[in-house]
């Protein structure tokens, strides 16, 4: 004897943004009714297992399975894969207004739809993907985007309504793992509506029925639809990342009753307020050069500025200045920076101690070749040979200075004492005070002597 | 009687049907269903179904691809007859080619498989909107 008990199931599908519905921002007259709201009427008979669903909300949706909520990362790459798929919709449903995977997937990413849904988008837009494909083969051009949405909850919920069933006939015959025939039996439960051959024989083995029949006819004869694209298992579980263990970590366990296949402690910088340390080592000699360097540097620039001024269009920057020790009435021209420069060994020029002893490797112009022994004479680590006649680049000539004339450049009224390569000179007559000292005397000198220069600068 | 015909016959019967289930999985496997495994492997989770069995799973996809072809099919059906009843002699084709799937003819042929599929043709402002001034008034 069975009697039927009707099951209203009022389940609110998701709502979406339908474009093919009129007017502007759906606002239902009816406060009762409820947009796309999909019922069931079952039949089941007393006897059989009553599946108990979810109430009345959002029924028809099983205990979340642990890990659906996929991580973000991963969320964004399979929607940027689900536009990929957009070209199988487009080109089955012709107009490009219609169903598309990627609107779908823009304004799920751009709206906050997943948290209504549960964050079941991603099942749901292959589902849809298959149910439009099921479309395609029956014989549908196009299709409503709505329509769409729909098939494809119905067939989820077709999935999920079959499961439950078979896993309920499972339970019934005292097991937990479902078989061939919970799912046969399943299959009957949900087609049961429609009368099939063999339902009511309780002896005959359920092969015999006509569910199965059906389906291996229908295996047999329609043609296989393949889903368009492999899809990865999903969802995807991260594994959380433990915390090594003290076996794991190599450490021993501050205590004996600690066994060391726990969780090592965490470090004490996690408790303990431990006092940070300046990493940096001052190193003051270091520090002094460092400044010595950058003024030197400024310095430097200023004067090939005022040079470049001095050159009066000259294309460049002469590095030869004409100098003679002694006689000072060898001026070419006024600017003694475009005087040609004398031929090698005319004059007798003092050693010039290497630059490139001190900085090994980098190419430094002429007024810098004094720089370094000034300041390896303030550091007190001397190391050049003053036989020795270091390379300069052959680009450039020795560097002449010309001392006692009428002076353009600041650089070449320094004192000739400079170029003189005597270790004990220098360190007496140079100190750090002193040269400043005489630095900002030059400068003065030749702003009060040269004030039209300065006019340029 | 009954009892005992039948499990006499059992064990030839209980052969052919281990061969008959045998046969039926193995003809599952060699088709290819349109719905993924993986997504119903999913909602096969979601829904308390425990088997690690493939063939299983093809079976529940492929009953679903059943009767979603069904209702497609149905549906067909609903648009084309749609489409033949006013014969319009007009410049157009009478048999017009686009088949659209809407929601019209999904819902009429879900509603033979006793899935109740309501969808608003419209949303209006307030219960007075397209309602004559006349009537308004009341």
């Amino acid at each position: 004897m069975r009697y039927t008990e009707h099951r209203a199931l009022r389940i609110r599908a998701t709502p979406n943004r339908n474009h093919d519905e009129a007017g502007p921002t759906p606002r239902p007259c009816d406060p009762q009714l409820r947009r796309n709201s999909i019922t069931r009427t079952r039949t089941r008979p007393s006897h059989k297992p009553s599946p108990t669903y979810d109430g009345h909300n959002s029924a028809g949706r099983c205990t979340a399975a642990p890990g659906s909520d996929a991580a973000k990362p991963w969320e964004v790459r399979r929607w940027r894969w689900l536009l990929a798929c957009d070209d199988l919709i487009s080109s089955f449903l012709g107009a490009a207004d219609e169903l598309g995977v990627a609107e779908i997937g823009r304004t799920l990413i751009s709206s906050k739809k997943s948290r209504l849904s549960g964050g079941d988008d991603f099942g749901r837009a292959i589902a849809k993907i298959a149910v439009a494909q099921l479309c395609e083969s029956t014989g549908f051009h196009y299709s409503r985007r709505s329509a769409i949405d729909a098939l494809a909850e119905v067939a989820v919920r077709y999935i999920c309504d079959l499961g439950k069933s078979a896993g309920f006939y499972a339970n019934l015959a005292g097991r937990t793992g479902c078989n061939v025939f919970d799912v046969i039996q399943g299959i009957q439960d949900l087609d049961s509506w429609r009368a099939f051959s063999g339902a009511s024989g309780v002896q005959r083995c359920l092969v015999n029925s006509g569910v199965v029949r059906e389906i291996t006819q229908f295996v047999s004869t329609e043609e296989e639809i393949p889903f368009v694209q492999p899809i990865p298992r999903f969802p995807v579980s991260r594994m959380p990342k433990h915390a090594p263990s003290f076996a794991q970590a190599g450490e021993e366990p501050p205590g004996e009753h600690i066994p060391d296949w726990l969780p090592r402690l965490p470090d004490p910088h996690t408790y303990v307020h431990t006092s940070v340390w300046n990493k940096r080592d001052t190193d003051i000699k270091a520090d002094m050069v460092e400044l010595a360097k950058r003024r030197r540097k400024a310095e430097r620039s200023l004067l090939s500025l005022q040079q470049r001024l001095a050159c009066n269009g000259t294309a460049g920057f002469r590095p030869t200045k004409d100098g003679h020790v002694g006689n000072g009435n060898q001026v070419v021209n006024n600017n003694p920076l475009l005087a040609s420069p004398l031929p090698y060994g005319e004059k007798q020029v003092s050693e010039i101690a290497s630059p490139l002893k001190a900085y090994s490797g980098k190419r430094l112009s002429v007024l810098e070749t004094f720089v370094p022994v000034i300041k390896a004479a303030k550091v007190g680590s001397l190391d050049f040979n003053t036989n020795e006649r270091k390379l300069l680049h052959g680009i450039r000539p020795t560097v002449q200075f010309k001392v006692g004339t009428v002076k353009k450049s600041v650089a070449a009224s320094l004192p000739s004492d400079t170029l003189i390569a005597d270790k004990d000179s220098w360190s007496l007559k140079y100190d750090e005070k002193d040269d400043k000292k005489k630095r900002a005397e030059i400068i003065f000198r030749a702003a009060i002597d040269k004030p039209h220069e300065l006019a340029q600068l | 009687m009954n009892s005992s015909s039948s499990s006499s016959m059992g064990g030839e019967g209980r052969h052919d049907d281990d061969s008959g289930l045998t046969e039926f999985l193995s003809s599952l496997m060699d088709y290819t269903p349109t719905i993924p495994d993986e997504l119903t492997e999913h909602y096969l989770g979601k829904s308390g179904f425990h088997c690690p069995d493939l063939r299983l799973t093809r079976l529940v996809s492929v009953a679903t691809q059943k009767f979603m072809l069904e209702v497609a099919n149905d549906a067909l059906q609903h648009c084309k007859a749609r489409q033949a009843a006013p014969v319009k002699d007009k410049s157009k084709q009478p048999k017009e080619k686009r088949l659209v799937l809407t929601m019209d003819d999904l819902s009429k042929s879900l509603q033979e498989y006793g899935v109740n599929l309501k969808h608003q043709e419209y949303f209006a402002d307030n219960p007075s909107t397209g309602m004559e001034p006349t009537s308004r008034e009341e």
